[in-house]
């Protein structure tokens, strides 16, 4: 009984941390615009440099390029945006492994719509570079996953970015080496996508890339309250 | 000096290492053959061998086709101190096959190349075809001479394997005690778990390079190329990078117990990240790299009592040797901390 008022609690908590998050992110409406005009303009400058991309390696690698510096745009302002005094204010009130899964919870649904969005825009101006709508259900998994991903990973770099001096240029730097392995996963599991690869074949990427993205959680979880008070 | 026996050994271990691996001679083998196509009815090859003992008088040559069949061949004559002639017939109706080279004398044992020749001839038949197998008698199978075993393609650079697999091992036991280190100080925050922690980086990083120019010498007269696109490789220069950005991440905090524990999170991190890198990701891609993806690195060929004689130690003598570093460099920042403490403080 005490176990499960314990979790209610909690899982108010979590709910009232992901609901301020998003409070937080509608009302500085320009880190939201920032973002996205960061995405489309990118999209767009590939589109005026290569106007109709067939070949589909091509298109898939491009997707992911933009992808990748999307999320450290996005996901690399996440801690630099907090005002001192609200940082203050929650120390007093919630838990570190809370407040870092409403930040996971946050990031990964923000990713996932920014990586949607990319997918839609980039389709529109560059073409479906061969993917069909049969196998475009698969390859909207990939990039959820794939967005996922990119959340749990750059969370906890943020975090540490955010503690330098110099801020959150440090995420390129720390995140980008450790983003590899990620981006070797999801690319093996879009480019077979691509190739038209039936898949029953290609479920076990995406099954290490979600055991991946679990570790990636835990260690987060486990490691995010040694970076929340100074 | 009771305390000191260990650097002893790995003096005496790299010493004993650096000298066999350079003195040994490697053994016997056939490296190539003048032409790659034969002809119906008489042909005259020329094979260029490596260290072997053409002059032998028991020497003899066959052609294999499979592990039963051999072709008898008239040794003509030395050409000079690697290259034999030698002459051979095939039948008018031989089938379309390819033809292996063993080589064998009493001193030198069995030498074989694999795939010297091929028989592509639009008349030759395919279906069963009976050779006319020579008997063979060989006295020796097995080199007797004292050397590092010869394979193809990898010839001399096989000796970096003395050099280049220990530099990854000490490596990864710097980095262990750089995790330890980094677990421990965020239990403890003894500043002296964090000192370990950088101390370990800095020297395994330096393995790390000389790993990775180990590797890419050996991958120029190997593979041809500088740097291929390969997991194994992507793997190495990915820990290059992570342990750089750790070294980056220190330099870009001030405050010292900030740094510590920033440095200690992010090393847990980049731990866990390289694990999946190098032990899981490789395991489920192909690799040209000698034990990836099914190339021989120590299969029956190797597993050569001559080889384990210096790779084993050769193993022991670089951790020893990356402890050592990683010891002096740790009593370097130890005795600086106190010297800024003292004077600040």
């Amino acid at each position: 009984m005490a176990f499960v008022l314990l979790l209610c609690i909690t899982m108010k908590a979590l709910m009232y941390l992901i609901k301020h998050e998003f409070r937080m992110e509608f009302r500085q409406k320009y880190a939201i615009a920032s973002i996205l005009l960061f995405t489309v303009s990118t999209i767009y400058v590939v589109y005026q440099a290569m106007k109709k991309i067939d070949d589909s390696n091509v298109w898939n690698a491009i997707l992911w390029i933009i992808l990748l510096f999307s999320a450290f745009n996005a996901i690399g302002k996440s801690f630099s945006t907090e005002q001192r005094s609200l940082r203050m204010y929650l120390y007093t009130t919630v838990k570190p492994q809370q407040f870092v899964l409403a930040k996971l919870i946050y990031n990964s649904l923000f990713m996932v719509v920014l990586g949607l969005l990319a997918l839609g825009v980039f389709s529109l101006f560059l073409g479906d570079g061969g993917l069909g709508p049969l196998k475009l259900g698969t390859y909207i998994l990939g990039v959820v996953m794939g967005s996922v991903g990119f959340a749990c990973l750059l969370t906890l770099i943020a975090g540490i970015a955010a503690q330098t001096d110099s801020g959150s240029g440090m995420t390129a730097v720390l995140g980008l080496p450790i983003t590899i392995p990620l981006i070797l996963i999801i690319m093996r599991f879009t480019t077979q996508i691509m190739k038209g690869i039936p898949f029953e074949d290609n479920v076990q990427n995406i099954l290490y890339l979600g055991v991946l993205n679990v570790g990636l959680i835990g260690l987060t979880y486990l490691l995010f309250p040694y970076l929340w008070r100074d | 000096m009771r305390h000191l026996w260990w650097k002893v050994l790995c003096g005496l271990l790299l010493a004993y290492v650096t000298v066999f691996s350079f003195i040994v001679p490697l053994g016997p083998g056939v490296i190539g053959v003048d032409q790659t196509s034969l002809s119906s009815g008489e042909n005259t090859v020329i094979i260029q061998s490596y260290n072997a003992h053409l002059e032998e008088s028991d020497l003899q040559v066959f052609l294999g086709i499979n592990d039963s069949t051999y072709l008898c061949t008239e040794v003509l004559e030395q050409v000079d101190n690697d290259k034999l002639k030698v002459r051979f017939t095939l039948p008018q109706d031989a089938p379309n096959t390819s033809f292996n080279i063993l080589m064998n004398n009493a001193k030198d044992g069995t030498m074989f190349f694999p795939n010297a020749f091929r028989y592509a001839d639009a008349a030759g038949t395919s279906g069963d075809f009976e050779w006319s197998s020579c008997p063979v008698s060989v006295v020796n199978q097995e080199n007797t001479g004292f050397s590092i075993p010869f394979q193809p393609i990898i010839y001399e650079t096989i000796r970096n394997l003395m050099f280049h697999v220990p530099m990854w091992f000490t490596m990864f036991f710097l980095m262990g005690i750089a995790l330890v280190s980094s677990l421990r100080y965020l239990s403890n925050s003894k500043t002296e778990h964090d000192l370990r922690a950088l101390a370990a980086v800095q020297v395994g990083l330096v393995f790390c390079v000389l790993g990775l120019i180990t590797g890419s010498v050996w991958a120029r007269f190997t593979w041809g190329a500088w740097w291929v696109n390969d997991p194994q490789l992507n793997g190495a220069l990915v820990t290059f990078l992570i342990y750089v950005a750790y070294i980056i991440l220190r330099n870009s905090i001030e405050d010292d117990q900030k740094r510590a524990k920033i440095a200690a999170v992010f090393n847990i991190f980049a731990f866990v990240i390289l694990f999946v890198l190098l032990m899981v990701l490789p395991r489920f891609s192909e690799s040209l790299h000698p034990g990836k993806g099914g190339n021989p690195a120590f299969n029956k060929y190797d597993l050569d009592n001559t080889l384990r004689m210096v790779f084993y130690p050769a193993v022991i003598g670089w951790i020893l040797l990356g402890y050592w570093i990683y010891q002096l460099r740790l009593r370097l920042h130890r005795i600086e901390k106190k010297f800024y403490y003292n004077e600040n403080v």
